[in-house]
Parts: C-alpha cells; sequence; structure tokens
C-alpha cells in the first residue's frame, strides 16, 4: 500500500496575521509557520491505514521554497516514510499545484492520495477536487472515516455533507481529502523527530516533472478585515426589523 | 554565526506545545482556585506526560530517558513556564520527586530499583540535603551515618523536603566522615518504611501546597548497598549537577516571565479606561517595554549558556548569572503584570497571582541570589 500525502506550508492558525504595507501578501517576520492543520490530519491518517495494514509507504510531497521542507521533516517525525520537495519560487494557484501533484503521483503510482480538505491560509478547498479530476480517479472529500478493503481495491470512505454523514465506496487510486474530525493527529516523538532528519527526501524542479507553470490567478490585493464596530441594542423589534432590512439589508 | 534555533527543536517544543495545551490545561483549569492537587492527580500527569514521551525526556536513553540534550530540555522548561501551567510544573518533564540525573550515578541495581521506576512514572522520591542548620552552607549538614558491622546507623534531621510526604524513598545527605569536610559526606538511598525513618512535620508554603516536610532519622539502619555510588562521594554528586539545576529555574522564570508579559499586553490592548485602552498609556507602555527587554536579556544569557552546557563546556559563572538574573528578572515582570491587570491581577481566575507567590521562590531554591553572586564573584576574581 503506497499513500501519498500532500502538505502545505501556513501560518500558525494560533498566531495573528498581518497583511504587508503593500498588500502584496501578509508580513513574515517573526511569523511561525506549520503543517496546514487539515493536512496533519492526512498525514495521521496515512500513517494510521499503514499501521493497520502492516505493511506500506506513507510518502510526503510539499510544494514550495526550500522552508517547507522544515513541514516535511515534521510529517517524517510523526513517522512518514520520505518525502518529496517540489522546489518552486512562491505557492502556486490551486490549478497550477493540482497540476504537479498530477505528475507526482503519476511518477510514484500510490494507492491512494490523502490531503487536507484545504488549506487554512488561502482557504480555497480545490487543489483536492483538481487532481482527482485531472488524473482521472475517484474522489471522496471531506472524509471522516476511510477504510481500505483488505485487497486495497477500494475504499469506503464517510463524508461530512450538510446535515450528516454520507458513506460512499470508490475504486482505488483515489484523491482523499480530509475533513476536521477523521482524526486526532499524533505528536511527534523525539525519537521519531531524530529519526526524521535522516529519512530520505527528493527535491525536484516543475521542469524535472515535465510541468511548466502557467499561472491562472493574480492576486490583486490584500487587506485585513474592517475592524469590527461596537454592536447597538435596538429598542423593539420593529426597529430591529426596520435595520435587518434597510441597513443591513438581510432580509 | 547562527542564532536560528535549529528545526527540530522547534518541532519539538511545537509538539510539546500541543501536548500542555490540550493535554494538560483542563487540569490545570480544573485545579486554578485550589492550593493544592491530590497527589494521585500529580502522578495521573506524570504517567500521561510519559504516554506522551515527555516525562524524564532529559534522562538517557539507556535508563529509558528520552535522551534530549540541555539545550532542548532548557527549551522545554521554558516553553513549559511560558504555558503558565503552575500546579504540575514539576510533573511534565520531571523535578521534585520525578527522574532527576543524580541517580544516574548509582549501580546498575539502583539505576534498575530506583531510578527507572521514577522515569516510568510509578515511583516518587525526595531529595534530602537541606538541614534546620544548613541551607546554602550544605556543607554544615549535621545529620550522621555511623558504619557498624557493614551497616549504616544514620542519625538526624532534614527540613523542606520537597514531596517528604510522599515519596517512596528519600536520597539523604548524611556525613560519614566528619574530618573529610565535603568529601566525608555520603548519600543514601532510604525507602519509606524503614524502621528509624519517618516523616515529621509537614510545612505549608506561601502558595498554600503542603508537600514539603521534614524527614527524622533516629537509628535508622541501612546496608552498604544503599550507598549513592561511593561513600564520600555525595556531597560532589549533589553538586555535579547544580548547573543544571540553575538552568532548569532560569528557564523556568524566563518562560514564566513571557507567559504574564503575553497576558498583560493582551489586556492592556483590551482594557478600557478613560476612554482609551490603557495600552495608549504611557506608564503601562513603560513597564511592557522594560518587561519585554528583561525577558530577551534574560533569554539571551538562557540560550547562550545552555548551548555552552550541550557542548560540555564549563558553564558555573554563566548558570549562575542566568539563575539570579532570570529569577529576580521574572519577579519584576509578573509583578508589573500583575499591577497592569489592577483588581484583575489580584483575583485567581488568571493565573498571575498565584505565579506571583510561586516565582517567589526562585529567588531561593537551587541557591540563593546572594549564593549566585557569590558563585559568580568567586569565578570573577579567578580569571583576573
Amino acid at each position: 500500500m503506497k499513500i501519498l500525502v500532500t502538505v502545505k506550508r501556513v501560518p500558525d492558525p494560533d498566531m495573528k496575521v498581518r497583511v504587508n504595507a503593500e498588500g502584496t501578501g501578509i508580513v513574515e517576520d517573526n511569523m511561525k509557520f506549520v503543517i496546514n492543520p487539515f493536512d496533519e490530519i492526512a498525514v495521521e491518517e496515512g500513517l494510521r491505514i499503514k499501521e493497520k495494514k502492516g505493511e506500506g509507504e506513507v510518502v510526503i510531497v510539499a510544494i514550495g521554497p526550500s522552508v517547507v521542507q522544515e513541514q516535511i521533516r515534521a510529517a517524517l517525525a510523526m513517522g512518514a516514510d520520505r518525502g518529496i520537495h517540489v522546489d518552486v519560487d512562491s505557492y502556486p494557484d490551486p490549478l497550477n499545484t493540482a497540476k504537479l501533484l498530477k505528475a507526482v503521483a503519476e511518477k510514484e503510482a500510490p494507492n491512494i492520495v490523502i490531503m487536507g480538505k484545504q488549506a487554512v491560509d488561502d482557504d480555497y478547498g480545490q487543489a483536492g477536487q483538481m487532481l482527482a479530476a485531472m488524473l482521472g480517479w475517484a474522489q471522496a472529500t471531506f472524509a471522516y472515516k476511510v477504510e481500505i478493503a483488505d485487497d486495497n481495491s477500494k475504499a469506503t470512505v464517510t463524508r461530512e455533507v450538510d446535515g450528516g454523514l454520507e458513506t460512499i465506496e470508490i475504486d482505488l487510486p483515489a484523491v482523499v481529502t480530509a475533513d476536521l474530525r477523521l482524526n486526532e493527529p499524533r505528536y511527534a516523538s523525539l525519537p521519531g523527530i531524530m529519526k526524521a532528519k535522516t529519512k530520505p527526501m527528493d527535491v525536484f524542479k516543475p521542469a524535472d516533472l515535465g510541468v511548466e507553470l502557467s499561472p491562472v490567478l493574480e492576486l490583486v490585493r490584500m487587506e485585513e478585515p474592517p475592524p469590527r464596530k461596537g454592536g447597538i441594542i435596538v429598542e423593539t423589534v420593529d426597529e430591529l426589523l426596520d435595520k435587518l432590512r434597510n441597513e443591513a439589508k438581510v432580509i | 554565526m547562527d542564532f536560528e534555533i535549529p528545526q527540530e527543536y522547534v518541532l519539538l517544543r511545537d509538539q510539546f506545545r500541543r501536548f500542555l495545551e490540550k493535554e494538560i490545561r483542563p487540569y490545570e483549569e480544573k485545579y486554578k482556585f485550589e492550593n493544592a492537587v491530590p497527589y494521585e492527580v500529580h502522578m495521573e500527569v506524570r504517567r500521561l506526560s510519559r504516554k506522551a514521551g515527555f516525562y524524564g525526556i532529559h534522562l538517557p536513553e539507556e535508563v529509558g530517558g528520552g535522551g534530549l540534550d540541555i539545550f532542548g530540555y532548557v527549551l522545554l522548561l521554558e516553553e513549559l513556564g511560558k504555558s503558565l501551567i503552575i500546579h504540575f510544573s514539576t510533573d511534565i518533564i520531571g523535578g521534585a520527586g520525578g527522574p532527576t540525573p543524580i541517580l544516574l550515578d548509582g549501580s546498575e541495581e539502583q539505576i534498575e530499583k530506583y531510578l527507572k521506576p521514577l522515569i516510568r512514572a510509578e515511583k516518587t522520591m525526595c531529595f534530602a540535603l537541606t538541614e534546620p542548620g544548613a541551607g546554602s552552607d550544605a556543607t554544615a549538614i549535621k545529620t550522621r551515618a555511623v558504619k557498624k558491622n557493614g551497616r549504616y546507623v544514620i542519625n538526624g534531621r532534614k527540613h523542606f523536603i520537597t514531596n517528604a510526604p510522599y515519596a517512596d524513598f528519600a536520597l539523604v545527605f548524611a556525613v560519614t566522615d566528619p574530618s573529610k569536610g565535603i568529601k566525608g559526606i555520603t548519600g543514601f538511598i532510604v525507602e519509606k518504611g524503614t524502621p528509624g525513618f519517618e516523616v515529621g512535620r509537614i510545612h505549608e508554603t506561601m502558595t498554600g501546597t503542603r508537600m514539603h516536610g521534614e524527614l527524622i532519622f533516629e537509628d535508622c539502619e541501612v546496608g552498604e548497598e544503599q550507598v549513592l555510588g561511593k561513600e564520600g562521594m555525595g556531597f560532589i554528586q549533589a553538586m555535579k549537577w547544580i548547573t543544571l539545576g540553575r538552568l532548569v529555574v532560569a528557564a523556568q522564570c524566563t518562560g514564566s516571565a513571557q507567559g504574564a508579559l503575553d497576558l498583560a499586553v493582551k489586556w492592556a490592548k483590551e482594557r478600557v479606561a478613560f476612554g482609551r485602552p490603557i495600552a495608549r498609556y504611557q506608564a503601562i507602555q513603560w513597564m511592557v517595554a522594560d518587561s519585554a527587554t528583561e525577558i530577551f536579556a534574560a533569554k539571551s544569557i538562557l540560550y547562550s549558556t545552555a548551548w555552552k552546557a550541550s557542548q560540555g563546556m564549563d558553564v558555573r559563572k554563566e548558570s549562575a548569572m542566568a539563575k539570579v538574573y532570570a529569577s529576580e528578572m521574572a519577579g519584576r515582570v509578573i509583578d508589573r503584570a500583575l499591577q497592569i491587570h489592577g483588581g484583575m491581577g489580584f483575583m485567581r481566575e488568571l493565573p498571575i497571582a498565584r505565579l506571583y507567590q510561586v516565582v517567589r521562590a526562585a529567588r531561593i531554591g537551587e541557591g540563593t541570589s546572594e549564593i549566585q553572586r557569590l558563585t559568580i564573584a568567586r569565578r570573577l576574581l579567578e580569571e583576573y
């Protein structure tokens, strides 16, 4: 069983993010970066599948500048077997991310690709679906529970959908994206962290993978949300209705 | 020159922080209005931390520890301080009553019988050096151990012994040969229940804990196999780890000060007085600016000293500097943090009030501020 798990480097969700003065991105000085929390869940799921099967390999892939190797190492410290770093100067948009991942998936031929359902920095939530479509593989997004058939031919995935859960069966290979409740990621142990330092990591440029990046999105401007204004207390229900209708225009 | 903390330490610290917030924070919250926590709960927390791989992480792998070096150890202790987890500060990595490197000087049997169960969070111990007449001048201890027919008879009294009421065994320092000075002091492992060994009075501390006490030895007889290492090595064994003990205090104080400042700055930006957040008043700004500067200084001393210690360099002077500076600095910073919080700072709802009391002990334990200065001056004068 070969399991390919994608991880993205994102700002620590517990830290305050500030937009830079030019409005072109966030201030990265003194910022801490971590594995995207949904991707961490994906790594954990990959490890659990391997442990349950008693055999297999968990391969981590990350796209970005050389610093993303920190997040690959963090996933290796949790117990993954090896890493692949796709070396690009900046983080590509979802379509180009999917293109690069397609090339990696074709090279590695995994039984399953597990990804976070979205990255918490840009919140696109598109790469998984695009990757499955490009590969022509089945997909199961927002996974709540994943079970792999004994012969690795199929997976039964319970998905989080509006108002409840939905269970589907998909043929493998497939792309699965992890939702919040899929599992609780483990702590990387000190021995795990030390071992991770010597685990193999391959570095590829897009050209090595035969991919030419062609951005389809342009970041026009980034700005911080306006500070929240204080609330008011309305006197009557009529006044509330009036404000909802004419000021907020929500009803 | 590279001041960057290596990635593996950052990763370990992140895991540690997550563990503290997820697993330990609920315990701290549950007992935040209590002076003391039942002993079983301390043990429960130790077992949790053991399971997560943090308890005893600073001890060698050969004895069941995690093999973490001093720099990593200091980083985790700083993080622990920063978390403002107070009740369980010695239950997460080790400390009073937990796994201690001094037992590494023991025989194979002693390591098996005493150190390993400590690391597995099955047993607890106490370190008994201080006596009513011997604190900073530890060499003045009066507890005697006299050898008779191949066994030792111990007589004397220890006090302020952390964990005394709960320890399964005590590491007791006694004079075996008064003519030899510090080379006449020996460490003995004395098990609870040994005839002639009793726990005396329990001391209630400023913070209201009742885990310190007296140990009384009256014709308490132990065999040669209870000597830690060799006769006459007790004081030397105890002193060997003193540098590390000082770094432990320095790290926890530096972290606590940072935790207190974090709370104070957040509070100052939210709390409105006279129409604007108090963070916009210079009186408050000066307090936070001084605090941040002093924390930065303490951290710089701490990291460079811990790094040197990890390289095996002699840091007796530096560790005394780190300890005296960080413990006194934390007192000032936590005092300011309390002041910034005003009435709220005095309430136990926030950890600052308790922290204010707890941090006072840091200027006394592991060598008083005065002893640290003495050590620094002594080394300094030798250098010129």
